[in-house]
């Protein structure tokens, strides 16, 4: 069972798709910034990442670059509503393994989320 | 009197100032009578003009059909020009009688409120059909050319002199009238544009805070989906939000996409593939069919916004026929440009519509907001391609994507 964060300032969303991946299997603990995530994320346990690229404050890309930075390499997905071309670039060179627009293919995500947890 | 006219044009572009985001510009509006009193008082027009012309229409007259013809054969004669005219022979035999009537009013007159608006109409017509303002400037200089032998064949050595200076006069006055019709639609596209930019902070910011709800509520259905698997009832109720959800985000989608200023990647690209992932794209329902007239040709274009540009008028044809009905779209080469044509069995346009199609916020549907065509209009543009609506004679609308065809790469076939 892998424990999967969820980033996102928008907190009911958080909630909603903690509990969609909950449903699939795994444990689910969520965050709402950029900053609240790497706090989190040092702390130890934490298997896979879910953020959203855009919020207040430090980003998802921003949070995932200093994790990177401090030697912490969880694989990440990244949730956002401005999917444009060069910001997907941009993400997946910083280490994401994968970029879903916003509204979130759930589906999808559950996928993805087995596939690395697999 | 040049602030005047400055004036005069500010106020029928829609009184800048105070432009409201929904009101819109004056499109198209009419030229007014004290502007018409003001270019004749700098041509320093008097009633010995008006008199030259009428006179000289009596020994004229039955040579003006040699005007008309020169005028038509140097159109003809030019590519550039004859391509203008995509209605061919009938539209050039509806366009001679128009202009045969324009030019003997020219001498007869009155020189009135009348002449001015048939003048105006003109000018606009000339807009619409999209004929470069070159081409009338032009063909003013080659009518003064035409009617110069004549007025020396045809007039009394005495009053030469005073029906050139006429001539001279009233051709002046019209081209400067059919002018104000590409100046007022200049004004119009600016107006649009500052509409459009306008819209745009607005409705972006409005955009992003809408999409987090949306986010939450499309999130709790798909959990309640799951709570309420075997209750048929409460599941035709969550299909009905995450479909409303799902076109509150197309909308959205719509807007941002309207707004945002995203530079396009060309390449070459097979006309029919990018139809038929159009086609897939649109998830239309069942009762609408989609027939494909495909020419084997490629296009150079950016895939995903032609995609999305052929999505939405796939969805606006659904939409025309109320989400039934037979859909049409054919591909067809045509010199340097390909055109993709959707056509639809709805009612078509009305006659208001027709010109206003593409504008943003204009739509005859109950529960759009008028922004699927204008995005149409600008993802098209972008790539240097053009759009166009009109209705078909046999019923129905058609709308087109002009895009540049592919000269070179895989799927080019010359």
């Amino acid at each position: 069972m892998s424990v999967v964060l969820i980033v996102d300032d928008n907190t009911p969303l958080a909630e909603d798709l903690a509990e969609i991946l909950a449903d699939a299997g795994h444990r689910t603990e969520t965050a709402c910034s950029g900053e609240d995530a790497i706090r989190r994320v040092l702390r130890g346990g934490i298997d896979i990442l879910v953020l959203d690229l855009r919020m207040p404050g430090m980003g998802g890309i921003e949070a995932l670059r200093r994790l990177r930075q401090t030697g912490v390499s969880v694989p990440a997905i990244a949730m956002t509503a401005f999917a444009d071309e060069a910001t997907k670039v941009h993400g997946i060179e910083a280490g994401i393994r994968a970029v879903l627009d916003k509204p979130v293919d759930y589906a999808r995500l559950e996928t993805l989320i087995n596939q690395i947890a697999a | 009197m040049e602030a005047s006219l400055l004036r005069t044009r500010r106020e029928r572009a829609g009184g800048r100032a105070g432009l409201g985001i929904l009101s819109g510009p004056a499109h198209n509006a009419a030229v007014s009578e004290p502007f018409l009193d003001e270019v004749k008082r700098y041509l320093l027009w008097t009633d010995a003009d008006a008199d030259a012309l009428r006179d000289a229409h009596q020994a004229l007259a039955p040579q003006l059909s040699e005007v008309i013809d020169i005028h038509y054969l140097r159109i003809v004669e030019h590519e550039d020009a004859r391509r203008v005219l995509t209605g061919g022979e009938p539209q050039i035999a509806r366009l001679r009688r128009t202009f045969e009537t324009w030019l003997h009013q020219c001498f007869l007159g009155p020189h009135d409120h009348a002449y001015l608006e048939l003048r105006s109409r003109i000018g606009h017509a000339h807009v619409r059909i999209g004929l470069p303002q070159r081409y009338m400037i032009t063909s003013i200089g080659i009518m003064r050319s035409a009617l110069r032998p004549l007025v020396e064949s045809l007039i009394a050595a005495e009053r030469r002199a005073a029906t050139h200076v006429a001539i001279d006069k009233v051709l002046a006055l019209d081209l400067t009238i059919m002018l104000e019709a590409y100046q007022n639609d200049t004004l119009d596209k600016l107006a649009r544009n500052e509409r459009l930019a306008t819209l745009g902070q607005i409705g972006a910011s409005i955009g992003h805070e809408l999409r987090n709800p949306l986010g939450v509520i499309s999130s709790s259905a798909y959990l309640l989906r799951k709570s309420v698997a075997n209750d048929a009832r409460a599941a035709r109720h969550v299909t009905k939000i995450e479909h409303h959800v799902e076109l509150a985000n197309r909308s959205i989608a719509d807007l941002l996409a309207l707004v945002r200023e995203v530079p396009p990647t060309l390449e070459s690209l097979p006309a029919s593939a990018l139809v038929h992932e159009a086609i897939e794209a649109a998830a239309l329902p069942a009762s609408v069919r989609v027939s494909v007239g495909a020419a084997d040709t490629s296009v150079r274009a950016d895939r995903g916004q032609t995609v999305q540009a052929l999505r939405n008028l796939l969805a606006n044809a659904a939409e025309a026929m109320r989400g039934s009905g037979a859909i049409d779209v054919t591909i067809e080469p045509d010199g340097d440009a390909v055109e993709i044509h959707v056509d639809d069995a709805g009612p078509g346009f009305t006659r208001e519509m027709l010109g206003r199609a593409f504008e943003p916020l204009v739509t005859t549907k109950s529960g759009g907001v008028g922004l699927g065509l204008p995005l149409v209009r600008r993802l098209v543009e972008r790539q240097g391609g053009k759009v166009r609506a009109i209705n078909r004679p046999g019923g129905g609308a058609r709308l087109t994507l002009r895009l540049t065809a592919a000269q070179n790469g895989p799927g080019h076939h010359p």
